[in-house]
């Protein structure tokens, strides 16, 4: 029933329009504007059908992110230094500790927020990119349903960034216990707001361009 | 455009847009770009930075932990503990660890590990920091030899930093005392070095420490020097009052070594390379062992050693060259004989050396037993009756050889000839000791008081001072003299005769007894002498008034 909605229904791009992102203006689209740059004659942003170099914007960003994921992984994320004793945890090795000592509410948390939902970011971006370039036409809601879901929890994973700025800053008792940001926080970081990036870039209107059995393709 | 249908709902025309030229170069793949190069980065950074992984055996890995427990030197971590097992046998415990890149090429066959963990005794504190960081194990890099990747790790730091400058001396002490590793070291009460090593002897009979002296004190340490316990303290009650001796009130307590080098050998050489210093007990007894360098010889003496103890003195031409180590009773079963083996220690060193040694060292005691050498018991104190061992040099002794059949060479002993006049002076002693002189001496007094009584001038001149007075009955009284007086005064003449008599007979006694020269005898004889002369004026005295009975009266006429 999906798939017969689509055929009925029309968008902007194949009704021969752009429309502003600034100012929501619709602008007729020229042929013209096969090169070049167009702009919203109102507000004067630039105009696309689609978000330009979408799937290519996308694509250097993941990849991007996926050679930061292994830094991030395997420095330490955080040096704590307790009564003279120096202990230097990756992500991994803070979510063991934490289940060791029993604490398995958190651990699932940092697991979730730091591990699975960057994987799964990378990897349903990724599959995104390549069912677009594929033109696949398979699932076309749920995968849009996807890419929601990824744009919405890919913030998330900031929180071990978070615990981990509040914690250096905190825990400063000097000769007690002191707690540092490892290098692998940093990277970290990278990874999280690079697929943040990567998830803007992204435009999903890429994947029902695909459904739309046009000739004359939106996509550049 | 074709789709209409589609067009949105609004009135004007929708506007042109403003076409614009950009670009076509995407920048984005720079972001790909960068994150590939710090990629890169860090992956050669974390190989070149990866360096070797060694594993150390230790007894116990007590206070390790993998993954935590680090490896330092000089308190910059240079690697760390990975893994943890036991060895096959159980007994050894492997550590593996990661070492840093920086330390690799130093991780020869002599790199030292040991693992730190708090130490507490008296004296010093150390390792404080890991009473609660735990324990972490120190290195100390190799100098030279091959790379290796297997140790065999201590549970004791060393002492002494190889790189330290300074030089390592052996002691040699009879008991430990209340010395350990870390013992201080002392040159003129300052603090040099410390005790780097405490082992038993091989054979059991002493303990063998190894002290590290510090540059530049270690050329203090001369082939004289003497060490002693400075431990505890040294109370010295004597007549300059009381004297503490203790290098510093830390040595009181933990104990430590001192060592000095006798003023008159300052200039000696440096210690040789494998000397082995004893280790006195106390200044004193470093003082009195001057040489550490002892030749042992056995000695078998038929006779009594009675007086002779360890530690009596061996001496040569009147001059201590060694002591008595000990003395034992042997009974031999074979010919049913007793024998005293004496043990002395000889040290050549106390012997000043002139002109080059022909032969080999060894040979020259021979060659001094050739020439007469001979070990005799002699006593030294006819009182307190101590002998003492006198070599000597007997041209006219029976040659003999020096046996070499027991532990020790064996001296020829010759028989004590000192014995006999020893035995005479004592019998003189005894009969000393028995002589009546208190009475003798009481027989004498009483002479001499009989005759003060006599010659005092007292009754004599009363007497006389009367003349005067009576002289109206000066008839009577000569005529009283003849009849009475002269009998008395013969009588007391006689009476003092005698105790001259006794009194001579007591001088000859004494004279024979004491001989001359000796103090009281000298005395005695002076006394005696005066008595003689007093009983010979008394005699011509009497002898006088004899012939001249008026005399009294009249005095002393001129003999005509």
């Amino acid at each position: 029933m999906a798939m017969t909605r689509q055929h009925t229904e029309h968008s902007a791009a194949r009704s021969g329009l752009f429309n502003c992102h600034g100012c929501s203006l619709l602008v007729r689209r020229m042929s013209a504007a096969g090169r070049g740059h167009v702009r919203c004659p109102r507000c004067g942003a630039p105009l696309h059908i689609r978000k330009p170099n979408s799937v290519v914007r996308t694509w250097a960003l993941l990849i991007a992110a996926i050679i930061f994921y292994i830094p991030a992984n395997l420095l330490p994320v955080t040096i704590t230094t307790y009564l003279g004793s120096t202990q230097s945890d990756t992500i991994m090795s803070g979510v063991i500790f934490f289940m060791q000592t029993g604490s398995w509410g958190i651990a699932v948390i940092i697991f979730v927020a730091s591990i699975v939902v960057p994987i799964a970011k990378l990897i349903v971006l990724a599959g995104l990119l390549l069912s677009i370039q594929r033109r696949s036409r398979w699932r076309p809601e749920e995968r849009t349903f996807l890419y929601r879901v990824t744009e919405l929890v890919g913030r998330w994973s900031m929180l071990d960034v978070f615990v981990v700025t509040v914690l250096v800053a905190l825990v400063r008792l000097g000769y007690l216990t002191t707690i540092e940001a490892g290098p692998g926080i940093v990277y970290f970081a990278a990874v999280v707001v690079i697929t943040m990036i990567a998830a803007m870039t992204f435009d999903p209107r890429l994947i029902w361009d695909a459904m739309e059995k046009n000739d004359e393709s939106p996509v550049r | 455009m074709n789709h209409l249908s589609a067009e949105p709902a609004v009135d004007q025309p929708i506007p042109e847009p403003e076409i614009m030229h950009g670009k076509r170069f995407s920048i984005v793949w720079l972001i790909p770009l960068l994150a590939a190069l710090i990629g890169v980065w860090l992956a050669v950074k974390a190989i070149r930075e990866t360096g070797p992984t060694i594993t150390i055996v230790f007894k116990s890995a007590e206070g390790l932990v993998p993954g935590k427990t680090e490896i330092k030197y000089k308190d910059v971590t240079v690697g760390k503990v990975q893994r943890i097992q036991l060895s096959e046998d159980l007994s050894q415990v492997l550590v593996s660890a990661d070492m840093s890149r920086e330390v690799a090429a130093h991780l020869t066959g002599d790199t030292l590990f040991w693992i730190v963990r708090a130490r507490v005794a008296v004296g010093e504190v150390s390792g404080i920091s890991t009473l609660l960081s735990g324990a972490y194990i120190g290195m100390m890099p190799g100098r030279s030899g091959k790379v290796v990747n297997r140790f065999e790790g201590s549970e004791k730091p060393p002492a002494i930093f190889r790189d330290t400058p300074g030089r390592q001396f052996k002691l040699r002490a009879e008991q430990l005392g209340s010395l350990d590793i870390g013992s201080p070291v002392y040159y003129r009460q300052v603090k040099v070095g410390r005790v780097t090593n405490v082992d038993m002897a091989e054979d059991g009979t002493g303990v063998l420490l190894e002290i590290f002296v510090a540059a530049p004190y270690h050329h203090q340490v001369k082939r004289d020097s003497r060490f002693y316990n400075a431990s505890g303290l040294n109370v010295k009650i004597g007549a300059d009052g009381v004297r503490i001796d203790t290098p510093s009130l830390a040595s009181l307590l933990v104990g430590g070594i001192s060592f000095f080098t006798a003023e008159d050998i300052k200039t000696s050489a440096p210690p040789a390379e494998n000397q082995v210093f004893s280790l006195h007990d106390n200044r004193d007894a470093a003082n009195a062992a001057s040489y550490s360098y002892r030749e042992y010889y056995l000695l078998y003496f038929e006779e009594t050693v009675r007086g002779l103890s360890p530690g009596a003195p061996v001496d040569f031409y009147g001059i201590k060259i060694g002591e008595v180590i000990s003395i034992r009773l042997l009974f031999d079963q074979d010919t049913l004989t007793f024998r005293v083996p004496v043990l002395i220690a000889i040290e050549p060193d106390r012997i000043e050396l002139a002109g080059e040694l022909a032969i080999p060292e060894y040979e020259v005691m021979e060659k001094l037993v050739a020439k007469g050498m001979r070990a005799q018991q002699r006593t030294a104190n006819l009182l307190t009756g101590q002998s003492y061992v006198s070599m000597r040099i007997q041209p006219e002794a029976e040659p003999q050889d020096i046996r070499t059949g027991d532990l020790y060479p064996v001296l020829p002993t010759i028989h004590n000839t000192v014995e006999e006049i020893a035995a005479t002076a004592k019998r003189l002693l005894d009969r000393f000791n028995r002589l009546p002189l208190e009475e003798t001496l009481t027989d004498i007094r009483e002479a001499a008081r009989q005759v003060e009584a006599m010659t005092g001038s007292k009754a004599l001149e009363s007497a006389i001072d009367n003349i005067d007075q009576s002289f109206a009955e000066f008839k009577k009284v000569t005529s009283d003299l003849n009849d009475g007086t002269l009998p008395k005064v013969n009588h007391m003449l006689d009476q003092a005769r005698e105790a001259m008599a006794r009194g001579e007979e007591a001088l000859a006694t004494a004279n024979t007894v004491l001989g001359e020269g000796a103090p009281i005898a000298h005395n005695l004889n002076r006394l005696l002498l005066d008595l003689q002369e007093a009983a010979r004026a008394v005699e011509a005295l009497a002898d006088y008034l004899e012939r001249h009975p008026d005399a009294i009266v009249f005095g002393k006429g001129n003999p005509e």
